[in-house]
This record gives C-alpha cells, structure tokens and sequence, in this order.
C-alpha cells in the first residue's frame, strides 16, 4: 500500500519532489527541440511551432516545408491546426495567456493571440520595435516582453489593455545573454521589471527608472512563482538560490562537478517555491531549497514549464509532472513516520486484516489526544492525491477514524468539500477531458475559473454539470451563453424562428429565472458576425438591457429601431450616441427626416446640438419651420458673438427669423431695437475716438443695456443724443426721469439736476428719487434741498438718514410730533445739534 | 440604524474615489474639472487626495499645464463631450512633446542614458459613469488606447445625514419636460441606494415628473433586477415632490440660515466662501455633523440667529473658563483631552458663522430687499402684485434675478394680465440687455412667466385649503413649517406633511387643486424610513421645514434632490451663458 504512495518520490533531504507520468502522449511529433512548444499554465493545452531558424527533419528525411502552428491537448490530441505556409512572418516564441490563449511573438513585430477555438486577435508592439526587430521575447501568463536588437525592452503589461510601453529610458549597446522578468503584482514599483545580467553586474529595469549593481556574472537568472528567491546559474556553472529581498546565498551546487556531456542550452525553472530544475541536454538536476539534489539521465530533450506549483516536462512520448509533495502527504506517507496520520493509516491496514493491534493504534491515539490532528493530515492528503485508489485509502481512513470522534462540524464539512473537489478533478484529469490540474492549482484557479477553462476547450456538457454539482449560477449562464453562440456559428438550421426559438427554450429551460440576466446582446454579436442578422435582431429584443442593444442594432445597420430602442431606456448618453451616429451616416435632409420622424427625439437633437453643433440646430429650426426658435438661437448667438460684425450679422438673422411669423412681432420688434442698439453704441464708440479721448474715464456702452447706453450719454452731457435714443426707442417718462436722475447724480452735475427738476414743474417721480439718490452718492447737503419738496411725513426719516438731526426737529415742530422730537433729542449726537433741537423741543412743549 | 444611508453613501464614494486615486504609478498629477472641485472636496480633503500619492492638483481649463514629470496623469470630469474633447486635447499634447523630447536621444544615446522622457499614462474618470459617446470621441481621437477610462460612480453627494443631492442642475430642464436625464440619474443611484439598505416598498406623490420618475425607476428596476446578495429587511418609502407642482417656493426669499446663506453666498456642494482673514477667500464645510454651532443655527428661522449666537458665545467662553477651575493635574489633563479638541472647533466655527450671520443681516437691511419681501408677502396673501414697485426696481437697475422672480411669481399665483407682461418684457430687455429677451423665452417655456388671461381663483383656493400663509408665525421653537419663510408654509412641504399622515379633507382638496396623476405604490404605513425626492430642485428652507415634519411627526426623514435651488440660481440659470 505505502508503496503505491511513495510511487516516483524523488527524496531531498527532509522534503521530497514526485515526479510522475501524466499522460502518454498520442501525438507523432519528434525533435521537441528543433520546434517552438509552449504548454499552458494549467497545462491543458500545448502550443507546437517550427521554428524556422533550427533545421528540421521529419521521420521519413524530407524537410518539410509548411508546418502549420498547432494547438494539442495535454493528451496530445490535436485540438486545432493554424496553416502558416502563407505567413509572411515567422515565430520568434510561443506562450500562453492566463485564460487559454496561444501567444506568437512574430518577427514583423506583431503578436498574434489564438484562443483554443475561435478568432485570432492580432496586437502590435509599434512602430519602435518594428523598426529595430526583435532580439529575444518572454511570454508569461499575463503579458511579455521583447528585446529589440537596438537594445531596449518594449512591455504589454496585461492582456485586458494590451498597450505596448517602451522602457526607452535604459538602452542596452551589447545584447545580454539572457533576462528575466518579474510580474507587476510581485514588484514594489508595481511595473513589470527585467532583471539583465551583464558583466559583473544586474541591470533592474522598471517603467520609470533603473537601478545597476555589481553582482556575480551571471549566465541566466530565474525568479520563483511568488518572487521569493531566484536561482541563478553563474557563468562557473554554479548554481544558487538566493533569497531575492537580501540576495543571501540559500543553496548551491557545482554543476560542472555533476553535469556529462554538452552544458550550453540548458533550460532553468522553479517547481513550486521548493526546489530547482535544470534541464542539459542529456540530464536533468534538481536542486532543493536544502541543497540537496538529484541527477536524471535524459534520453531525447524535453522541454520544461513552469506553472505556479509544479513543473511540468514534455517529451516526444509523455508528460510529466514534477511537484513538491507537501507537508501532509509527507507526514502519512514517509517511511518510519509516527505522525498520527501515518498511525491512522496504519491503523486501518491492521483492521483490514482483522488484526486487533488496530484498536491499540486507535486507542494510543485518542489518548494522546491526536485523533483530529491525524484525520485532518490524512484528509488534507487525500485532497492532494493524484491516484484515485490512494484518495480513497485516506478517505477511507478518515472515515474509520471519525466514528471514535465526538461529532465534528468543521471537519464534516472539509470533508464533504474535499469529496466534491477529488470528485471534480478526477472528471478534469481524465484522460479523456486531460487537464493535468493539482489541488493547489484548482485552488488558484476557482471552480468558476475551472468551468470557464472547460467552456474554452468545448467541453460543454461537463462544464455544465460541474457548474450544476457546485450550484454555480453565474458560471451556467456563462457555458449556456457560449454553447448557444456556438450553435448559431455552427448552424445549418436556416430557418431563423426554429434557431432562435431552440436556442431561446434551450438557455430558458438551462437557467434559472432568479439566475443572473443572460446576455443575449452577447448571442446577438455572435449571429451578427456569423452573417445571420435576422437571428441576431431576434434575439436582441429578449435583451433587457438597452446600453448592449443598441450600439449593436446600429452595428447592424438599423438606426432607426437603436433610435427607439434608446429612447425607451430613458438614457439621454444612449440617445445622444445614436444621433451623433445617425449623422454622421445620413445625409442632412435624411437625418431630419429620421429625426422628426421620432418625436420623442427632437428635445434631445435640441438639447446635444445646442451644446456641440449649433449649426445643426439652426438648420433644424429652418426645416422643420420653427422660426421663433431659430430667432431665439440667433439672439443667443449674437450674445456669444466675439466681433461686432458677427454680433450685427446674428441680429440681422434673428430678426428675419422672428418676421417669418406674425405671433413674433414684438419680438421682431425688441431684435431690431437691438440692431439699432449695436449700431448707435458703435457710432457713440467712433465719435469718442474721432473727438480724442477726453472722457477716457467712463467706459464705453457697448455692449451694454440701452438703458447704461443712456446713461453714459447723461453722464457726458450728449444731450441731443439722449433725445434720440428715448424717442427711438420709445423710453417712457418715468424710466427717462429715474435715468436723468441716477446719470446726472453719478456725473455729480448738480446744477443741471436741479435745472432737470425745475424744468417739469413736478417730476413723475416725485422728489424722492433724486434725495434717495443723493444721499446714495454721499451728497447729504444736495439731498436736503429735494427732501424739503417731499411729503413731510417722511421727511424726518429722510433727514435722520442723512444725519440732519436740525432739520428732522424743525419738521418735527412742523406737525407738533412730540414722541418724534424726543426721540430726535436721544438720537442728536453733536453738543452743538443738541442745543437747537432742544430748543425747539422746549418751544413745541410752549405750544 | 439611522445613519446608515448617509454612511452607505459616504463610503461608497469614498471608496470609489480612493480606487480612482490608485490608478496609475510613480508620480501623479490629478487634473479636476472645476465643476466637480466641490463634490471632491466634500469628499476627501486634500490629505486623502496625498496620501494616494498625488503630488500635483489642477483644474481642468483650455491652458495646457506641464505635467511632463508625472508619470501618471488622472483626469476626473463628468461625460460632457465638450470636456472630454479638452481632455483629449490635452492628452495629445503631452504625448507630442514626449514624443520630440525622446525621439533624437533615444537613438544616439549608450548603455548608460540618463532617463530622458518617461513614459506616461493617462487615466479618466468619468462621474458618475464614462458613456459609450465618451469613449466614442476619444476613439475617433485614436486616443482609447492611450486612455483608460473608467467609472467613478459617485451618484449621490451626502451633504449632511440626512440629505444627498445629486448636484446636477436640472430645474429648466425637467420643468418643461424636455430633458429627463437628472430623473433617470436619479433613478439609477436610487437603485444602487435600493442595494445597500432595501428596497423601497411604498411610493407616494402626484405630478407629471413625479409619475414619469415612477415608470423609468420601475423599468429600470426590473431590467436590472439582480438577486439581493443579502436579504435586506425594514421598509423604505418614498415620497416624491415634484416641483412642477411648486414652482412658487423655490421663488420664494427663504428665511432659515441656512437658506439666507444661500441665497447671499451661494453654497456650492456644501460650501460656502468665507473671508480668509486678510487672505484670499477660502471654503468653508457647512457640516452638522462636524460643527456643533451650524447643527444649533442650520434650521433656525433668521430672527433668532443674533441671540442663538450670542448664548453660544457666551457658553463657549463659560466652558473655555472651565480650565482655569481645573486645579487637579488630572483634571486639567481630563479637560486637555476631553473638551479641548471640540472646544478648538467651537472656537474656530463660531467667528466664521458670526461674519457669515453679519453678512445675511447687513443684505436683509437693505430697503430696495424688504420692499421686494414685503411684495411678495402681499402677492401670496391677496394676490396682488405691486407692478410698480417692478417698475421701479428695473428703472434702479436692481439685481435682475429678483426683479424676474418676483414677476414670476406674479405668473405664478396668476394675477399678471397679459398686457403686463408684454410690457414689462421690453422694459426688462431694454434695461438688462436685449440678450435676455432669451431669458425671457426660456423662462416662458420653463412655464414660470405665463399671462393670466381669465382670473382664477386657483391660487386662493389652494392657499385656503393646505393653510398655505399661517398668521403670527413662532419663529423660536417653532411648530408649524411656516417659519422657515417667516408666514408662508412651503406647498412642498405641506404635501409631505399630507403624504405622511394623510386625512381624508386634504386628499379631496389635493386632487381638486392640483394637477395629477396621482402616485400610489404599496401601503404606506408609519414605520420605517422616508426618503423624500425632490425632483427639480430643493431649497434649504424646504429641507429645514422637512427636519421639522420628520421631528413633530416622528419620522425618520432623509431629504434627496437633484440639486439645491434658490430663486437667484434659478434665474442665472435661465440666462445666457458664454461658455
């Protein structure tokens, strides 16, 4: 039994690495090393190329000439052939993306990404990389980086923004050997950093600087999945892992002192965090974190990839896997262990042959009170378990073991989690599905993560079933979305109501109706692109959601239905989008016609054009003979307007607007009065200059109110003018008064005030006006001579206001307000004051 | 939980922003367009916005600044193509003269170059959310590349626990019914509020806005009906006011501190500009929950400011004595760590409150003000307008936006004839400009200057039956609405008043005097929180009069408008622009 467990245990030190055969490989291919492979993160999926710098031969001699680029299961079955014969460009490296998708870095400075099924995407590193070539590239699962034979390094950072950035700020003269990179979210700087040996030192390049220190010389440089340590392989061919933060030597090994044969090409990867792989062309070593390691002996070249918690190992005939084997597996399993998982495993085989040192094991156990401890080791072993028939064993094992237990919650429910998690990776690893997935990596990955991966490689109907077994709501309405796309690419069923209805039943029956909103949009596009439009506008009105239905019904050349379709979202950005589309697809007499063939739309092409086209909303107004609105426009115009022509020429406009119609006559009237407005202001302007400048200190009206334009022309005594502009524009009497009165008091003319006030013989004012104003100027003694003609009522207030206390107490006597004078007395401040209101107050009081 | 909305809201924005503010690395230049400073700062002051790591702050204008030292620049703006073209301007800016300073040197240059030019990015966050046009004009710039637009979803601003405003001027364009995008706005944050404290479960209100605000939320909802991660129990009602229904209040002269402040220093986003001691002016937080003394003086009607401040004065400097009685070392320490920090607060608040009340109390002096409120008293208690003091205003050259409110107003309750109007339409234009003849247009269509063509009684009848104008009005500890505009009860107010506790009378008298439809969703009972909805706009004075309703009546009230009006933003708001 224990054998079977310890099956491919590669023992270093205290710790150990499995090494174990995965799959057999199905696939004829040979000289992995004269080709381009590349396996998945999850190994799922492995890439193969030519490369077209190494000479090929195929079994039977005959070089061939048109390799295509290949997508094989982990299995070796070929999933998807790519022809290249008619590429122009060769591949310089392969990769994968973190969700599944063949990365080619071409030698014209494109990338290329293939999914596993479906369309390429191509991006381009720009016009710098073009221009200079590529030297090296790396690809990793969330973005690469390519050398250019100029010398600098050009990044994309990530798949979702593929945004090449060049690192221009460092520039190498000498191509360096090799480099590495780090991820982002493993740096401080939070750019993806190079690390480039050269002579005698590392150059750390990251987006915005660069640091250079001395270090050992160094052939290659890997850095750990967690960016923990890096292993280095010195130009002595000494290897070392070093702890990345202090650069402190943690292991390390003369590869010379162990190495036959060739040392030059040898390919260097972490396996976990734990240990060290080199791959020479004929062996392979593996050096532990401890120091310790181990030879193999190989017999044809592999190639080695690294994924976050194993490495694994193509050869022409087979994959293999190398993992750490971790800490509870180690526990159960290690020969002459007395962990108490190992007890309780021991403890079953004895029961199982009937024997009664079984209970004594058990009993040991419960005494030392380690029962829990070793049916957690054995549970948690049985999770990382890769055979079956071992999962079983420990499963088993704790089962026997938990009836001596008091019940215990938690561990129930690991237990029935880890059930459902061997259960899915034994459907995941079957040969036939061939996703060589760890525990850690499922882990990683998610169950959602896991499902996706199946939707991408076809496999529907597990995917479907997995996300059933876990009640994954989210992640079904995702494999039903992407099973009914592809029943619409792939259907030979032409008659468009059967499809949609199929398909529509199909997702309905599959989803719950409480399950997050499917994305029809999402079928739409693919009908739409599969060349099927009426199935697509189908389906886009089981759509609830307008933001997605209507950028694609104007993709799928159905402006009008968008149109309405944006209306009845309420969402004016959606409207707007619709029309800026529309016009700049339509010709003009076309556009209004769609436009005013919608009502519910006009407000909002009245509202986008005023702020961003106000042209189109004057030629709006003119078809669709709004002329009172258009007249409005023009005067808003004329405001904005930044010269006075322009100003002049918005007024003519305007006017004509408004006399297109009768029920616009006073404001055709007020437009032209404007007109006239501009036009005198401008001739007062001219005059001023023609006389020189003798008034400089008045600003100049224009642009101003008639009644400032009035104003101005009291103030500089243009009398005559003044006529004019209040017969012209018909100003009536009182508004004319007040403007005298406010004109002449600012130009502080006080003798033509009172000659304007002793010209009528009462103004239609009043008095008051011209005292209020007064005293507003500061002018207390002037005003005085006004409050005296005013109603005598007031004229106390009045009087107290301009702190003309004599004046207020002789009014006071006038209509023998006594409370009044006495409380003029309290207010009085000057002695001198004082002294005459108390007089006059003594004088009422004889009365 | 009382505050849990408020508290929802805060950290939502807060967190949206903080993200907003990670984007990118190294150096960082934020670039704010001035109209959202305010709802930033309210946010996050400027300790926040440093401690992401911004090292340079500017606002958005047509002059271009160099930021060519930063390596990343962060744009926030709203999704106004206009200012997002400026944006791209920019952007291309800064790229071509990174392009001239690197081109020459990067081809001659060794191993060891210095760095020459780094490499920028850019980042924009739109507010509340970027659009498909957005992203639309920056393609057609080739700049979505360069670009990486983002959402930052802040719908809501919490000015105070409990009243958010959407900030979003939209009086004009909701009035006529052209532009409903401030309801759909508001229907969308709502449904986000919906997410975090549960769904509203009665709505009630009246009006055409309030009925259209109905169907789009309800839509809406259910398109995007996601099941509730947790399941969200208490009830949540609604009423909706719709200021269609009122558009005489926001006219009106408010007479609360807080709505005389924004009446004569317009607050902005929950500030408000103060005197800065010599300096420039600077903003200052009007916040109840930070400042004792604005939590005492906020909902005050403005006659018993003068004395609230003087009580507070002399209680702060009663409690600054306090220490001088603290003989013991530990109570001198209790007092240092206790009641100093809050007394340093008091302290530094109460000054600016007392220069802010100066500055109310000085403009409320004013002859030409009172003549203008002693008019509007009239008009709303005898439906008259006195057309010539309208007359004579407009002949003083007074402040246009009262001139126009106060003959809006005369529209309103219905007593200015047609003739009236037409004249004083030329006397306006030809005394402020012939540009507001536009005014005038936009006014008409927002329906606030309509001729009476037969006389009504409309107006009497409404005011008769909610009890609109209360006599002998308590203006200290007061217990009728009414006070906040010292006699008149805001319609508004009054119709929340009615929907919280509703009697058969003024259901008649409502459906009777007011136009419809009605809104009626779900029973509304008494218990759990309100959240009332002003659509179009609220004044300060009607939130004052709503705290008022939520403490006689005990109900827990939160206020939620599209954005703070007042009568003078109203009338700017109408007239021409020249940007």
């Amino acid at each position: 039994m224990a054998t079977t467990a310890r099956d491919g245990w590669i023992a270093l030190g205290e710790s150990a690495v499995c090494q174990s055969v995965v799959y057999d490989l199905d696939w004829d291919l040979r000289n992995l090393d004269a080709m381009h492979v590349a396996q998945s993160p999850t190994g799922a999926f492995i890439g193969v190329a030519r490369d077209d710098r190494k000479p090929y031969f195929t079994p039977g001699g005959a070089k061939s000439p048109h390799f295509p680029l290949c997508i094989y299961s982990a299995t070796g079955q070929l999933l998807r052939s790519i022809p290249w014969d008619r590429e122009p460009a060769s591949i310089l490296k392969l990769g994968w993306t973190d969700n599944d998708q063949l990365v080619a870095v071409l030698d014209d400075a494109s990338v290329r990404l293939y999914p596993v099924y479906g369309d390429p995407v191509a991006l381009s590193l720009g016009e710098e990389v073009a221009k200079n070539g590529i030297a090296s590239a790396r690809i990793w699962p969330t973005g690469l980086a390519v050398l250019t034979k100029s010398g600098h390094f050009t990044i994309i950072g990530s798949w979702s923004t593929p945004v090449p950035r060049n690192y221009l700020h460092y520039v190498f003269t000498e191509q360096p050997a090799s480099w590495t990179h780090v991820v982002a979210s493993n740096t401080i700087s939070g750019s993806v950093e190079l690390l480039v040996p050269v002579a005698n030192s590392l150059v750390v390049i990251s987006e915005m600087d660069h640091v250079e220190k001395p270090y050992s010389s160094l052939q290659a440089v890997q850095v750990s999945p967690q960016a923990n340590f890096w292993a280095c392989v010195l130009s002595s061919f000494m290897l070392e892992i070093r702890l990345a933060q202090t650069n402190q030597v943690v292991a390390r090994l003369d590869l010379k002192s162990i190495v036959e044969g060739d040392l030059n090409g040898f390919q260097l990867a972490w396996c976990g965090e734990d240990a060290v792989l080199v791959a020479f062309a004929e062996s392979l070593i593996i050096m532990h974190m401890s120091g310790q390691h181990y030879a193999i002996d190989l017999f044809e070249p592999v190639i080695l990839t690294e994924a976050h918690e194993c490495c694994f190992q193509l050869t022409s005939t087979e994959l293999t896997m190398f993992t750490p084997v971790l800490y509870a597996t180690m526990n159960v399993f290690k020969i002459g262990s007395t962990h108490p998982g190992a007890i309780l495993m021991d403890a079953l085989a004895h029961y199982s042959r009937k024997s009664a040192q079984s209970v004594d094991l058990l009993e040991g156990l419960l005494k030392d009170q380690q029962l829990r401890i070793a049916l957690a080791t054995c549970l948690e072993a049985a999770g990382q378990a890769w055979d079956p028939k071992l999962q079983h064993q420990l499963l088993q094992a704790v089962q026997f073991g938990r009836v001596w237990m008091e019940q215990d919650v938690t561990l129930r429910d690991e237990y029935t989690a880890t059930c459902q998690r061997l259960r899915v990776l034994n459907a995941v690893r079957n040969r036939t599905i061939g996703i060589p997935l760890t525990a850690l990596a499922l882990q990683r990955l998610g169950y959602v993560g896991l499902a996706r991966r199946l939707t991408r490689a076809r496999q529907h109907l597990l995917a479907y079933r997995l996300a059933e077994y876990l009640h994954l709501a989210h992640a079904k309405v995702e494999i039903v979305t992407d099973w009914a796309k592809l029943k619409i690419t792939h259907s030979q069923d032409f008659d468009v109501n059967v499809l949609v209805a199929t398909i529509v039943a199909r997702v309905q029956a599959s989803t719950a109706a409480a399950d997050a909103a499917l994305d029809y949009s999402d079928l739409a596009v693919a009908a739409y692109r599969a060349g099927q439009p009426a199935v697509a506008t189908k389906l886009l009105d089981h759509e609830r959601d307008p933001a997605k239905q209507v950028p694609l019904l104007m993709d799928m050349g159905q402006p009008q239905l968008a149109l309405v379709k944006a209306l009845d979202s309420f969402d004016r950005d959606l409207v707007h989008l619709v029309l800026v589309y529309l016009r700049s697809h339509l010709m003009l007499n076309e556009f209004f016609k769609t436009v005013l063939a919608c009502p519910r739309s006009i407000p909002y092409l009245e509202q986008y054009a005023r702020d961003h086209d106000r042209q189109l909303l004057r030629d709006f107004y003119s078809v669709d003979d709004r002329h009172v609105e258009r007249g409005y426009l023009h005067m808003e115009n004329a405001e904005r307007a930044e010269t006075i022509e322009a100003k002049l020429a918005e007024l003519r406009e305007a006017v004509t607007a408004f006399s297109s119609t009768r029920k616009s006559a006073a404001d055709q009237k007020l437009a032209e009065q404007a007109l006239d407005l501009v036009h005198e202001q401008a001739q007062i302007a001219k005059d001023h200059r023609d006389a020189g400048a003798s008034t400089a200190s008045l600003e100049l009206p224009e642009g101003k109110s008639l009644n400032d334009t009035i104003l101005y022309l009291i103030r500089t005594g243009q009398t005559t003018r003044v006529a004019k502009l209040k017969s012209k524009f018909q100003v009536p009497e009182k508004r004319y008064a007040w403007l005298m009165v406010r004109g002449l008091v600012a130009a502080r003319d006080w003798r033509e005030l009172e000659r304007y006030a002793a010209a009528t013989r009462k103004p239609v004012i009043g008095y008051l006006p011209f005292a209020r104003e007064l005293i507003a100027a500061g002018a207390a003694d002037e005003a005085k001579k006004y409050i005296t003609k005013w109603d005598i009522k007031i004229r106390i207030d009045l009087f107290l206001g301009i702190r003309a206390y004599v004046e207020a107490a002789q009014v006071a006597v006038q209509f023998s307000a006594m409370p009044g004078l006495v409380e003029i007395r309290k207010q009085t401040p000057a002695p001198a004051d004082v002294a005459v209101v108390a007089d006059l107050l003594a004088q009422l009081r004889r009365k | 939980m009382k505050l849990t909305a408020f508290y929802a809201l805060v950290r939502d924005a807060r967190d949206q922003l903080s993200h907003c503010l990670e984007s990118g690395t190294g150096r960082k230049a934020l670039v704010i367009d001035k109209s959202l400073s305010g709802i930033i700062s309210r946010l996050a002051d400027s300790a926040f916005i440093k401690e992401h790591g911004v090292e340079r702050l500017s606002y958005l204008s047509p002059q271009v600044p160099d930021l060519s030292d930063c390596h990343s620049v962060i744009y926030i703006a709203r999704s106004d193509p206009n200012v997002v073209k400026l944006i791209a301007q920019h952007v291309h800016g800064a790229l071509a003269s990174a392009r001239d300073a690197s081109g020459p040197t990067s081809s001659s240059s060794g191993v060891h170059s210095p760095p020459v030019a780094v490499s920028q990015r850019f980042f924009l966050f739109c507010l509340p959310r970027s659009t498909l046009l957005v992203k639309k004009i920056l393609e057609d710039d080739s700049l979505l590349a360069e670009i990486d637009v983002q959402d930052l979803e802040i719908d809501l601003l919490p000015l105070e626990h409990d009243l958010f405003s959407m900030e979003y001027p939209s009086f004009h364009a909701l009035a006529p019914m052209r532009d409903s995008h401030a309801l759909y706005q508001l229907s969308s944050s709502l449904l986000a509020l919906e997410s975090a404290i549960g769904p509203f479960t009665a709505v009630r209100g009246r009006g055409p806005l309030a009925d259209s605000f109905m169907t789009m939320f309800t839509k809406m909802r259910a398109a995007h009906s996601h099941p509730s991660p947790v399941d969200l129990t208490g009830t949540n009602r609604l009423i909706l006011v719709d200021r269609t229904l009122d558009m005489i209040t926001p006219l009106m002269t408010q007479f609360t501190y807080t709505g005389l402040v924004d009446t004569f220093k317009d607050i902005v986003a929950g500030f408000v500009e103060v005197d800065g001691g010599g300096q420039r002016p600077r903003k200052f937080k009007l916040s109840m929950d930070d400042d004792n003394i604005y939590c005492e003086l906020a909902d005050l009607n403005f006659g018993v400011v003068g004395p609230t401040l003087q009580r507070l004065a002399k209680e702060l400097k009663a409690e600054s004595g306090k220490r001088k009685e603290a003989n013991t070392l530990t109570d001198i320490n209790k007092f240092v760590s206790d009641k100093l920090p809050e007394l340093q607060k008091l302290q530094e608040a109460l000054p600016i409150h007392i220069g802010l009340a100066e500055s109310v109390a000085k403009a409320i002096m004013d002859e030409d003000f009172n003549l203008v409120l002693q008019a509007q008293q009239v008009l709303l208690a005898s439906t008259e307008l006195d057309a010539d003091l309208i007359d004579e205003l407009m002949c003083r050259n007074y402040e246009p936006e009262a001139v126009l409110a106060l003959i809006c107003l005369g529209c309103l309750i219905g007593c200015v004839k047609e003739k009236q109007l037409d004249l004083w339409k030329r006397e306006f234009v030809q005394s402020y400009g012939f540009h507001h003849l536009v005014t005038w247009h936009r006014l008409e269509q927002a329906g606030l200057l309509t001729a009476t063509k037969t006389p009504t009684r409309q107006w009497a009848n409404l005011r008769k039956a909610l009890d609109l104008i209360v006599e002998d009005v308590r203006v200290e500890q007061p217990d009728d609405i009414a006070y906040t505009f010292t006699g008149y009860a805001p319609l508004s107010a009054r119709l929340v008043q009615h929907w919280l506790r509703p009697t058969a009378r003024t259901r008649d008298d409502i459906s009777r005097l007011l136009p419809g439809p009605p809104v009626e969703v779900g029973d509304f009972g008494t218990a759990g929180r309100v959240f009332v909805l002003f659509l179009g706009g609220a004044t300060y004075a009607e939130v004052s009069a709503v705290r008022l309703l939520g403490r006689t009546m005990g109900a827990d009230v939160t206020v939620v408008a599209t954005e703070m009006v007042n009568y003078r933003r109203i009338m700017a708001g109408a007239m021409v622009s020249l940007t």
